[in-house]
């Protein structure tokens, strides 16, 4: 193949992959990157500060902290980058082009409307938008958006993935009664399955909810399976059958596997379990992250691994010292002596760097749910990136 | 009154203590204006992701349960049609 000829292939290639790239995140409609179609001239103009913070040290900082940090404390001594670092802005910038495109996308349907119609599913919601309006509301949710698409991934991933699963609920074929219909179905094809759920019918123990979430991995496996079959049509099925009989066992069969799990979606605890199971691929798994703070014993753990009170800062700095040098054969009582030294400056200096660095990753992977946010963010004030997290710390140290 | 940052965190630091958690929703919501804008965006963004997630599931539940009835009316098909020999 001529040279020619690898280029055109690979500049079509180039354009399938972006304009498969270019999709509105929800609703598949075609999305043009527009202004978001940034170099990264523009991004470093002198006066685009807010811009470069975003960049460096939220959206490249989630995918490598060293590298970000490294070129960010390059910019600011307005030192050259590396070609290692050049690559890295180089391969991250139409990912955060794409990235705020899609923000931008989804920020134009947080209106006020859309506000009240969140304050109708959420009552919590619909308090705070009586208290400050639903364009207040949508102001503060579009901004924290945009801070959460920037800083977290996975989360910002999830959430769109659950605005799709909704939008095509909403937009698509009418879903009321569905219940109703299940129940109206499994009676017209003779179907009963409540039995195989029966150890979920009252209160569930861990042990009850482990075995039910057994029981929901392997229905849920069926039901995929009784899908696929469904879809064959008998041409197909006479030639992979021995016999009529056989098939219409088989259909029988997997009808019953059908509505077990139709069945399950009648019960509360049954829907949850089944939910997981399609959600998760049947896998039983704790989602639970390390750094959660779900309750207030979370919160108490968290408060005193990472209190921001500069006297428990500068105590766990001591303890943080003493074990550094303690690694290196100096005891507290050779400390004054040692640090009077002036050759020996630069390794507490490194000292402090390490216990900065530790002290603002814990609190930045710090993540609140529901009204506990409240808490966690009045605890460790408004520093929320890396930077500014450290900085603080470090003043902390003063 | 307003409270101040100090004043608020001991507040929700009492009611936590206390394990009340909907003493704890209750004063969140009670003194939502009086946390700063980026506190107040978190709580906004953390109640509407619960929801979020609580409604996908139920929109997940949907869709296995239109998918399921669909196979149903398919598998019967199939086998109307193997009974009439075709």
């Amino acid at each position: 193949m001529s040279l020619d000829n690898l280029y055109r292939m690979r500049d079509a290639h180039k354009r399938m992959k972006k304009s498969e790239e270019t999709v509105h995140p929800v609703t598949d409609e075609e999305m043009d990157l527009g202004e978001h179609d940034r170099t990264l001239a523009d991004i470093f103009q002198p006066n685009n500060k807010k811009e470069q913070d975003k960049f460096i040290n939220r959206f490249c900082y989630e995918e490598d902290p060293k590298m970000a940090k490294e070129i960010a404390e390059a910019l600011a001594d307005e030192h050259l980058l590396t070609p290692e670092q050049d690559a890295f802005l180089s391969k991250m910038l139409p990912q955060y082009n794409l990235r705020t495109a899609q923000v931008e996308q989804l920020q134009e349907r947080m209106t006020p409307e859309m506000m009240a119609h969140m304050g109708s599913n959420d009552p919590r919601i619909q308090e705070v938008i009586d208290k400050i309006g639903p364009e207040k509301a949508a102001k503060l949710f579009a901004g924290e958006f945009d801070e959460l698409a920037m800083s977290d991934k996975k989360k910002f991933k999830k959430i769109v993935a659950e605005m799709r699963e909704i939008h095509d609920l909403e937009t698509h074929e009418i879903t009321a009664n569905l219940n109703a219909r299940v129940m109206e179905n499994l009676q017209r094809f003779g179907i009963s399955e409540e039995e195989y759920w029966r150890a979920t019918k009252s209160g569930l123990t861990a042990e009850t909810k482990t075995n039910l979430q057994k029981l929901a991995d392997e229905s849920v496996g069926w039901f995929k399976r009784a899908l696929g079959f469904s879809k064959r049509g008998a041409d197909e099925l006479y030639r992979n059958f021995a016999d009529q009989s056989e098939i219409l066992k088989e259909c029988d069969r997997h009808m019953k596997g059908i509505g077990r799990v139709l069945q399950g979606t009648l019960t509360a605890d049954v829907r949850l379990a089944i939910q997981k199971a399609m959600l998760e691929g049947g896998e039983v798994k704790d989602k639970k992250e390390t750094h959660t703070v779900e309750t207030i014993q979370d919160y108490r753990r968290a408060k005193e691994d990472s209190d921001p009170n500069p006297a428990a800062i500068k105590e766990r700095y001591r303890k943080f010292e003493e074990a550094e040098l303690k690694k290196r054969k100096i005891t507290p009582k050779d400390l004054a002596a040692f640090k009077a030294v002036p050759g020996n400056k630069k390794l507490f200096d490194g000292i402090e760097d390490a216990f900065v660095k530790e002290e603002a990753t814990k609190r930045f992977g710090y993540k609140a749910i529901g009204a506990l946010a409240s808490l966690l963010s009045v605890l460790f004030g408004s520093a929320t990136t890396m930077p500014d997290i450290e900085r603080d710390v470090r003043n902390g140290l003063k | 009154m307003n409270m101040n940052r100090e004043q608020l965190l001991a507040e929700m630091e009492k009611l936590a203590e206390a394990g009340d958690e909907k003493a704890f929703d209750r004063f969140v919501l009670d003194h939502f204006t009086e946390f700063p804008e980026e506190v107040q965006g978190k709580l906004l963004m953390n109640f509407y992701t619960e929801n979020l997630e609580k409604r996908a599931g139920e929109a997940a539940i949907a869709d296995i349960q239109k998918q399921g009835l669909q196979a149903l009316e398919d598998l019967q098909k199939i086998k109307e049609s193997v009974q009439k020999g075709e």
